[in-house]
């Protein structure tokens, strides 16, 4: 026989009328999908700026970057990397969202936003490898 | 008779945006033809699940004995089954017959007023004999649902790989200078030396577990791929496979050699051209609009002959320089037999800084992204221009969003 062999994960009811779209993270991109880019790699289509160069496609897979979306897309929010993708139609839609229901963003004051692309993103990067490394030794 | 031989628990033929397909009700039966047994041992076929969670399972049998337990991916997916399933016992004379089961059906709630009992959607049964190819569908069942249950579980550190590898084929590009909104010489410096890095078949199959985990390959150059070297080789490996291949190209490298690598392969085509007419493709482009329509149509007139295989995606992203072209651009569509008109948003940039000069227009960026109000107003007519000339829509605007249950376009 061929095919994994049914296992306690999965639900195997014969009558459920849940189509199983509850439960999943505001993006499933970060799980689903990643890309091997001449210009580096890259979480989702949307991404930017990249996470590491072409070559390192394997260990950057499960890089401290990635796993940081990942964290911040579980729990139903945004990751600052998220909120640096300014072209995702989802970060669009949300942070529309957000602005029409008026609340809060956790997200950046605008001035450090604009400081931190006008230095190409590198304090962004920064912050990001320093919050990573901090995380880990905790 | 036939290879396959349909008898009950099957619906008439229909088709969407991607398969001709089947419905197949709780319980479905096919007869496989002797000579198709004898020559193979693999079937393979495409199913649609409505099921986002692998909840939805396919057990396939022969004669009482099981042949494999499959765990339904989420939309369309490819499946590999071993007829053999492990026997060695010699086989009864005349045509075999397979029952396919399902666990669960497709909601009725979803389909009111539909009457049927429908379980999954099934594509044209076919047959192979790589083992390899067999063994790397096993993987990547596997690696399916494991990543699914990493996603649900909130894992961060994944054993599992994704389904969708974004890669970059060719890093050079047949129309200079770029397209307006190409952002070409800010990837260029970005890519540095893996602008002529070779990226080609053997490169995927050196992605290792990245590439069997792969259920769609997406193509997201800086280049136009159609120009790979190794194209025909490319789309093989990915036909061979079972992998769908997503890929943009610009319209103006179709040739007998790329028309032949494209035809009968399971590649979603998006040709962008956001233009249907000579003036506003200056505009946008250059002066090559002329050669463009005919070689659609003789690609057209090949996929016919060739399972409609490659899907063309006719691409359009609404901007200030186009928005007089969307009439003309449904109409171009239905002329060329297009599968589907995909609405792509132009790329947002904060403070983009972008300004060209081309045929006769002064191109800048930021007054061509167009606001809010000004899309949905967009939206509406598009809406309305796909029901007068029956043309499908994907709506890229909605990346991200899960498909309304049942939808077939």
């Amino acid at each position: 026989m061929s095919g994994p062999s049914p296992d306690k994960d999965v639900r195997q009811e014969t009558t459920g009328e849940d189509l199983g779209y509850g439960g999943l993270p505001i993006c499933r991109e970060p799980w689903e999908s990643y890309y091997i880019l001449r210009r580096g790699i890259l979480p989702c289509c949307h991404g930017n700026p990249i996470i590491a160069p072409m070559t390192d496609w394997q260990e950057a897979w499960n890089s401290p970057q990635i796993q940081e979306i990942r964290r911040y897309l579980s729990k139903g929010k945004l990751s600052p990397y998220c909120l640096e993708s300014l072209g995702c139609p989802i970060v669009q839609r949300i942070l529309r969202e957000e602005r029409l229901s008026n609340r809060a963003l956790p997200r950046r004051p605008l001035v450090l936003r604009a400081v931190n692309r006008l230095l190409f993103r590198v304090p962004g990067r920064i912050h990001r490898a320093w919050q990573s490394r901090k995380k880990r030794r905790a | 008779m036939n290879d396959v031989e349909y008898r009950d628990g099957w619906y008439d033929w229909e088709t969407d945006r991607v398969f001709p397909f089947r419905w197949m009700s709780r319980q479905a039966r096919i007869a496989v033809s002797r000579e198709a047994l004898s020559k193979n041992r693999y079937l393979t076929f495409v199913v649609f699940s409505e099921f986002a969670d692998y909840s939805q399972a396919m057990t396939m049998s022969l004669g009482g004995r099981t042949l494999a337990h499959l765990p339904l991916l989420y939309q369309w997916s490819r499946y590999s089954v071993d007829l053999q399933g492990g026997s060695t016992e010699p086989r009864p004379q005349g045509p075999l017959e397979v029952v396919l089961a399902l666990n669960k059906v497709f909601p009725a709630k979803y389909h009111s007023g539909d009457g049927r009992e429908l379980g999954v959607r099934v594509g044209p049964f076919d047959f192979h004999n790589d083992s390899v190819s067999h063994e790397n569908f096993l993987f990547f069942l596997e690696n399916a649902r494991r990543n699914d249950l990493e996603m649900r579980q909130g894992k961060t550190r994944l054993d599992s790989f994704p389904l969708n590898l974004g890669i970059d084929l060719y890093g050079k590009c047949n129309i200079n200078p770029p397209c307006v909104y190409c952002l070409w010489d800010k990837m260029k410096v970005m890519e540095g030396p893996y602008t002529d890095a070779i990226v080609d078949d053997k490169t995927l199959e050196n992605y290792g577990p990245f590439f069997k985990s792969a259920r769609n390959l997406v193509n997201c150059s800086f280049g136009e791929p159609l120009l790979h070297p190794r194209f025909q080789e490319v789309l093989e490996l990915c036909r061979r496979n079972g992998k769908f291949v997503e890929i943009s190209t610009n319209g103006q490298a179709f040739t007998p050699r790329t028309i032949k690598a494209l035809v009968g392969k399971p590649v979603s085509l998006y040709i962008s051209l956001d233009a249907a007419t000579r003036e506003t493709y200056a505009k946008i482009r250059n002066d090559k609009w002329d050669s463009i329509v005919p070689n659609l149509r003789l690609l057209n007139q090949e996929r016919k002959k060739a399972g409609n295989l490659p899907k063309i995606f006719m691409v359009f992203m609404p901007m200030r320089v186009n928005q007089g072209d969307l009439e003309a651009y449904f109409q171009l569509c239905r002329e060329i037999d297009a599968d589907t008109l995909v609405l792509r948003p132009l790329l947002y940039l904060f403070n983009p800084r972008i300004e060209k000069d081309r045929g006769g227009y002064h191109f800048n960026y930021k007054d061509e992204l167009l606001s809010r109000p000004e899309l949905e107003a967009i939206f509406v007519k598009v809406e309305e221009f796909s029901k007068k000339y029956g043309v499908p829509v994907a709506n890229q605007f909605n990346f991200g969003e899960l498909t309304p249950p049942g939808a077939k376009d």
